[in-house]
This record gives structure tokens, C-alpha cells and sequence, in this order.
């Protein structure tokens, strides 16, 4: 009696040839999208140790020279109305941590209320966010600076308090997150005599984490890499991004290229190294389309 | 999870910590060490290229001798930023606007006080110590002067030295005919002649070809009736003077000589202004029309010594003007010779000779010699599109008056030049700009400027209203300079072809130009 043979599953098979085939023509691809990425990282950096004309007259070549100082100038040159790198570094992190933050703790805080409590209204929000991303409100920025502008948040500090709103495409993530979660994980609680704080900061919270975790980053690199808003409402307090913008706007009249690579680089590496060190935070849970619940 | 919510706590609590604490006051930190107590007078200043060392001395030497007013500024290189708020009448802080052009004047202050001042320590009022010409390109059409220059400058052809000299070009040309002459010779020895940058606004020939324009039309014709848009008999806007072919007609059939695919390096048409002027610093490039800034933006770049500016070259057509001149050879000779009296080398007498003058042997009229003198002292400039106002709502005119008048009396254009190393088109009340430390190019870009009898610029702020605010403009906004040399034959426009579609671009938009002043 002859043995049956074991059938091995399909994914541990012998690849087809043309399976093969397909699997180095994709990771080509995959590669060549990667490389494109590296190459204009590395390129900006060997721009950032050129000279101004060498970038110009041959901006591929190898500098004949590496001013690899070019990148300590940086610290020095970059300047916006008398605000050093460390001053706009600082105001970076305030606004770029701080607010995401806020927002993000208000937000699933305000989706956690509305989707787990039942009271007169608590699906209006879900209604008038839906509206507000069908029909964005074009031209409202006026409006927004006059009203920032009457509370005293213009130029301020106080402009992070502007994060307070739970009412953003995050309210949704966050919906959709707590819908999923089973309601049975707080009545356990509750028979073990926790409050309805307690359940939402011991219980649901940190399930929400992993969520919590991606947006955040994502929100951060939004407002990391955010100029605009910056230059119209904080134009004394200047953040990283938009001393590179004033920087790079100044290329019009100065030639120093050289420097405004230099410092690409050197605010592209926080983003990098963050990216590096939580990608599967972001890549686990970010899937085509959406945000896993 | 008991981390989890230490770490939220604390991040809560810092973020509002900081929050509450920054209410109070603004995050920017303007009052710096040298805060005299005086009331604040905010600058909000375009950094176009002359850097913010000369406003920031500017600002702490008239801080230092007066306590009642504070002056302190935000520089941007976003020009359209500098002025963002000035209509934003309920909210603008800024009392001291240093910009681009900004036509309207609605909400401006009148600065006619500020002219009619003598700062202490001066021996004239600011208006005499500003050039005439000048200045009336800066009046409003109502009489009024509601800005003035803060800076832009001269603009002539910069040649490379060096590279003349290597094909043995002695003198640099002195009429359009003979530029393409240059050209040529430098085409034979291998050398590029020309190069330009252009973007959406234009290129630098657009303040060569208004000279141009001037010199054969007359600054008479061109102020008066070109840029006023009235015609002969006196009606205006007249679409007669748009359509005309005068000088701008001469202009196009110039240039069309030397802008050429051959002369002209190729991406001249699609590049920035920065890389073109890397470009020409550091290759072999005869000529770009250039300004009196380009030392300070290409600090570090290249040396300019080894380039030199030459005064705008006549329009060879203006013959056409001339009864006693008919040939381009005897117009050289001519400019030759006004050039040399001009420069102190020869005296006028040696040229005298009844009612005229007699040039190389041939006998010059009066009114010739005068022409071409008009047309060889003009210069092209930018100053009025460098423009400082005040708004009229600011709550600190007064404050920002004084600081103007600190700006343009001696001891603060000092600063100004020492600074910059160039000058405004004004004089110091007494005594000379000390040029010591100036480099060859600086000193040559001044000497045109200075030795000038003319600003031309089209940014003049009495020409008619279709121009300021209905959108006409002298070449309907063509680019025909990109047209001459596009690489591309089948782009390419003859002087002809461009002046037909100018006209019909005229007779297309007129309508629409008098809707928009109505």
C-alpha cells in the first residue's frame, strides 16, 4: 500500500516561471519607486555640500570639493525675523506635537461619547462632518482669521488651542474604531465597579492605541512639514518649514542653493528617523483605502 | 495602561500650561534689546535681493535718537506677502509698508510732507535732494505723492570684460546696429553672446526696450501722450496712441537683429533670473542686461570685477527723427563725440560750429545733437517698482513720517549705500557718496546711473489708468523676446508677425481694459 503524498500548501510551492517573472518585474518596479525616493534624498544631499554654482552650471556631478560645513551654516543662516534654527525648531515641535495631540485626544475622545453613548444628537456630528467633507467651504479663510484674529490667537502660542475640534476626517477613524470595539469589554468592568471614565481610559483607550498611534504620526508629519498656515497666522513665530519656505522663497533674489539643500536635509531627517523607527505602526495599520478598526 | 495615562496627563496639562501662559501676549518677540519705550511702528519689508542688514542698522540708529517711536520690521522674500494685509483695513498692524507697486492708493497717506522736510542736519528738503525725473514718475494723478523708492535701480547691459577683450572689441556698442555687430564677432569666436532669464512677469530687456521706445518716441512724447494713452488732438484713452507704430514698432524690428536662437543661450527663455546670472558669471557669456543688485545677489558666486556696464545703446532708427544724421556709421561717431564731452574728455567748442556741430567732417544740426544727447543720457530704472506707503489707517503715521525722514536724510542714505553699494536716484544734501570699498562692476552700474539725464521706467504712477489698473500694457504682454529666439522654428516670429499680433491683441482687449477702469 503506497503512502499517500502529502500535498504541500500552494504558498510553500515551487513558483511558476512565470510567477517568477512577475515577482522580479513588481519588485523592479517596487525598487525603482523606492530608488527615486533614496536617489532625491541623496542627490540633495550631495547639493547640499556643492557650491551654489556648482549646482548650477553642473547639478549631477560630484562636488570637486565636499563643504560638508554647509550643513553647520544651516544653523547659522537660517534665520526669519530674528528667529535662529533652534527658535523654529522649537516652535516645530510645539505645534507639530501639541497640536495633533490635542487634537487627536479631543477627537477620540468626542467619537468614544458619540458612538458608545446613546443620547438626543449623538449622530448629528457623524451627519455634519459627512456634510462639511462633501462640501468643503471654500474662500473661509477670512472668516477664520478674523475670528482667530478677535480671540487673540493670531501670532500667539495660544494659536495650538485652535486644534480643539473634534469635528475632522479623524472623528470617523475613530467612529468606525469604537463601532467595532464590543461593548461587553465595558460591562465586565462595570461589574468590577469602574466608572465611566475609568472605562474609557483603562478599557477602550488603549485598545484604541493602535489607532491613536497612526493618525498621530500621520497628523504630526501633516503639520511637521505645514507652512502655510504658519506663515498666515504665527508670522513671528516662525516654525522649521517655514523658514525653509522663507528661505527657499529668498533663492529668487540670493544664490546660496547650497544652503537651502543643506537644510532640506536637516528638517527631512526627524520625519525620516520617525518613519524608520514606526513603520509598522503606520504600515500595520493603515490598509488600502482606510485605516484598520 | 497606568502610563498610558500619566503620559496623557502630562502632555494635557504641559500643552495647556503653555497655552494659557502664551495668551497674554504674542509669540513674536519684536521688541529686542535696543527698545527705546517709544510707541511701536511696524515695517513690513519685501527682502528682494538687498538684504536686511541696511533696514536693520536703519531701524536701531533712528531708534537710538528719538524715544518716541519704536521701529521695527518682519522681512519676507514673498512679495505678494509683504502686502497681504494692506486692504485688511480692521486688522493690519503694519505701519510702514516697503513693497513691490501697489497701484492703489485709496488707503495710502499722502508723503508730500515728508518731501517738502529737511531732516536735521541736512541743507535741503528731500524733494531736492531726489532726482527730477525721478520724481515724476512717482507722482499720482491727482498731483500727490502717496509712495516712494526704497530701492530698486539701475538697469544697463553688463558685458563680460574679458571676453571683449579676447576678440579685441575696444569699445562697447553704441547703437543697436553696431550690438549686433558685437554679437556677431563674438558668435565668430566661439562665444555666446547673450543671455536673459524670463518667468511670468518678463525679462530685463522689458526696461531696455522702454528706453528704446523713449529715445526714438522722445520723453516727451512718451510720458505725455504714450503713457498718458492721449492722442495728438488731446482725447484720452485713446486706442489710437495703443496701436500706433511708433517706437515700440523700431523696438521690435532692433531686436529682432540680436535676439536670435544663434545669439542667444539656449534656456535663457525658461529659466530663473538667479540661474541664468550663475550662468553668465561663470561661462562663456558676452552680455545680459542686468542690474545695480546683481553684485549683492551673486555674493559668493563669482567676482564681477571682470565685468563692466555700458550706457544703453541708441536705437540705430532714431535716423529716422534725425535731418542732418541719416546713416549709422555717422550716428556712432556722433554718440562718440557727445560721449566725450559728456565724460569731460573733450570740450563741446572742439564740435561747435555755426548753429550746429560738426561731427567727422559732416555738419550736425542743433536740434541732431540734442536728440541724440536725450537719447544716450536715458537710463532704465526700477525704482518705482519699489515702493514704501503708509497706510492712511495706521495709528502710528506720524511715527512712520519720522522714520522716513530719518530714511532719506544723509546720515540714513548713508547707511543705505554703505550698505547696499548703490544708490537711489537722489544726492546726499552735501558732500559725495564715499565709493571706496565698491567693487569695479558697482562703481560702473553707479557712473551710468549717475552720469544719466533720464529715468525711464513704465512703472510711473501718473500714466493712465488702463495701464495701472485696466491691464493694458505697451506690448499687449507678449513675449516676443521669447519668440525671436525660440528654439523651436516654428515658434519663431518675425518683428512683423510680432507687431501684427501686439495689434491685434490691442484691438481684442481694448474693450475689456476700459471695462475694468470704469
Amino acid at each position: 500500500m503506497s503512502k499517500p503524498k502529502l500535498r504541500m500548501p500552494k504558498s510553500f510551492r515551487r513558483k511558476s516561471k512565470g510567477e517568477i517573472a512577475l515577482h522580479i518585474f513588481v519588485s523592479f518596479i517596487f525598487f525603482l519607486v523606492a530608488a527615486s525616493y533614496v536617489y532625491v534624498f541623496l542627490w540633495a544631499v550631495v547639493a547640499g555640500t556643492k557650491t551654489h554654482t556648482e549646482i548650477v552650471i553642473n547639478p549631477f556631478s560630484l562636488p570637486q570639493e565636499w563643504h560638508w560645513e554647509h550643513f553647520l551654516d544651516v544653523f547659522s543662516l537660517l534665520e526669519v525675523n530674528g528667529k535662529n534654527f533652534w527658535d523654529m525648531l522649537f516652535n516645530s515641535i510645539y505645534f507639530s506635537v501639541g497640536a495633533v495631540g490635542l487634537q487627536h485626544i479631543v477627537t477620540m475622545s468626542f467619537a468614544y461619547c458619540c458612538t458608545k453613548y446613546k443620547f438626543p444628537g449623538s449622530e448629528w456630528p457623524y451627519v455634519i462632518i459627512l456634510i462639511m467633507l462633501t462640501l468643503p467651504l471654500y474662500g473661509s479663510g477670512g472668516a477664520s482669521y478674523r475670528i482667530y484674529k478677535a480671540l487673540g490667537m493670531v501670532d500667539s502660542y495660544s494659536h495650538i488651542l485652535s486644534a480643539l475640534s473634534g469635528f475632522s476626517m479623524n472623528f470617523l477613524y475613530y467612529r468606525a474604531c469604537f463601532k467595532s470595539m464590543s461593548w461587553s469589554y465595558a460591562e465586565a468592568a462595570m461589574m468590577d465597579g469602574a466608572d465611566d471614565f475609568v472605562i474609557y481610559g483603562k478599557v477602550m483607550m488603549p485598545m484604541a492605541k493602535p489607532i491613536f498611534g497612526a493618525l498621530f504620526l500621520t497628523g504630526w508629519l501633516g503639520i511637521w512639514n505645514n507652512y502655510e498656515s504658519a506663515l498666515i497666522y504665527l508670522p513671528n513665530i516662525p516654525t522649521l518649514p517655514v523658514g525653509i519656505y522663507q528661505f527657499n522663497t529668498e533663492m529668487v533674489y540670493r544664490a546660496r542653493l547650497d544652503i537651502l539643500f543643506a537644510a532640506c536635509v536637516i528638517i527631512s531627517i526627524p520625519a525620516i528617523v520617525l518613519f524608520i523607527a514606526f513603520n509598522r505602526v503606520i504600515t500595520t495599520n493603515v490598509s488600502l483605502g482606510g485605516i484598520k478598526g | 495602561m497606568r502610563n498610558m495615562k500619566k503620559v496623557t496627563a502630562f502632555f494635557l496639562v504641559t500643552v495647556m500650561t503653555l497655552s494659557l501662559a502664551a495668551c497674554g501676549g504674542t509669540g513674536g518677540d519684536k521688541k529686542k534689546d535696543d527698545y527705546n519705550g517709544g510707541k511701536e511702528v511696524e515695517i513690513s519689508y519685501w527682502n528682494s535681493g538687498m538684504g536686511t542688514e541696511f533696514l536693520d542698522e536703519m531701524c536701531k540708529a533712528f531708534n537710538a535718537k528719538q524715544s518716541d517711536w519704536y521701529v521695527y520690521f518682519n522681512a519676507t522674500a514673498a512679495g505678494n506677502a509683504v502686502t497681504a494685509t494692506y486692504p485688511l483695513e480692521d486688522v493690519d498692524t503694519i505701519d510702514l509698508y516697503m513693497s513691490g507697486e501697489v497701484p492703489d492708493i485709496s488707503k495710502k497717506a499722502t508723503l508730500d510732507d515728508v518731501l517738502d522736510s529737511t531732516a536735521d542736519g541736512d541743507k535741503k528738503t528731500i524733494r531736492e535732494k531726489f532726482d527730477a525725473s525721478h520724481l515724476e514718475s512717482e507722482v499720482a494723478a491727482d498731483g500727490h505723492y502717496y509712495s516712494l523708492t526704497w530701492g530698486g535701480g539701475a538697469l544697463a547691459i553688463v558685458y563680460n570684460k574679458k571676453l571683449f577683450d579676447k576678440v579685441g572689441i575696444k569699445e562697447t556698442p553704441r547703437t543697436t546696429d553696431e550690438l549686433a555687430v558685437v554679437c556677431d564677432k563674438l558668435m565668430e569666436n566661439g562665444i555666446t553672446p547673450l543671455t536673459h532669464y524670463m518667468n511670468d512677469a518678463g525679462t530685463y530687456w522689458d526696461y531696455i526696450q522702454e528706453v528704446w521706445q523713449a529715445q526714438y518716441d522722445g520723453m516727451d512724447y512718451y510720458r505725455n501722450n504714450f503713457y498718458a494713452c492721449k492722442d495728438e488732438a488731446g482725447n484720452s484713452p485713446s486706442k489710437d496712441v495703443l496701436t500706433k507704430k511708433d517706437g515700440r514698432y523700431q523696438v521690435l524690428k532692433a531686436m529682432e537683429q540680436f535676439i536670435t536662437p544663434e545669439y542667444v543661450l539656449p534656456g535663457s527663455n525658461s529659466q530663473d533670473h538667479i540661474t541664468m546670472q550663475t550662468k553668465f558669471l561663470n561661462e562663456d557669456i558676452g552680455m545680459m542686461v542686468n542690474g545695480s543688485w546683481l553684485s549683492n545677489e551673486m555674493e559668493g558666486t563669482g567676482s564681477v570685477d571682470n565685468f563692466g556696464v555700458m550706457k544703453t545703446p541708441v536705437l540705430s532708427s532714431i535716423t529716422d527723427k534725425l535731418s542732418t544724421v541719416k546713416n549709422d556709421a555717422l550716428l556712432r561717431k556722433l554718440i562718440s563725440a557727445i560721449d566725450a564731452v559728456a565724460d569731460g574728455k573733450e570740450e563741446i567748442s572742439k564740435y561747435q560750429s555755426g548753429d550746429g556741430y560738426v561731427v567727422d567732417g559732416k555738419q550736425i544740426s542743433a536740434a541732431d545733437w540734442d536728440i541724440v544727447k536725450a537719447a544716450r543720457n536715458m537710463v532704465a530704472v526700477n525704482y518705482p517698482q519699489q515702493t514704501l506707503f503708509i497706510p492712511s489707517y495706521s495709528d502710528a503715521v506720524e511715527g512712520a513720517k519720522e522714520f522716513l525722514k530719518f530714511f532719506y536724510s544723509d546720515e540714513g542714505y548713508k547707511i543705505f549705500v554703505d550698505n547696499i553699494h548703490y544708490t537711489l536716484p537722489m544726492k546726499l544734501s552735501e558732500g559725495e557718496i564715499d565709493r571706496s570699498d565698491w567693487n569695479g562692476f558697482e562703481i560702473e552700474m553707479d557712473d551710468v546711473f549717475q552720469k544719466a539725464e533720464t529715468c525711464v521706467s513704465r512703472h510711473m504712477k501718473s500714466c493712465h489708468d488702463i495701464f495701472n489698473n485696466g491691464g493694458a500694457k505697451p506690448y499687449a504682454g507678449y513675449k516676443f523676446v521669447a519668440m525671436f529666439c525660440a528654439s523651436n522654428a516654428s515658434d519663431r516670429m518675425t518683428a512683423d508677425q510680432a507687431w501684427d499680433y501686439i495689434v491685434e491683441q490691442i484691438e481684442g482687449n481694448y474693450k475689456n481694459w476700459l471695462a475694468n477702469i470704469k
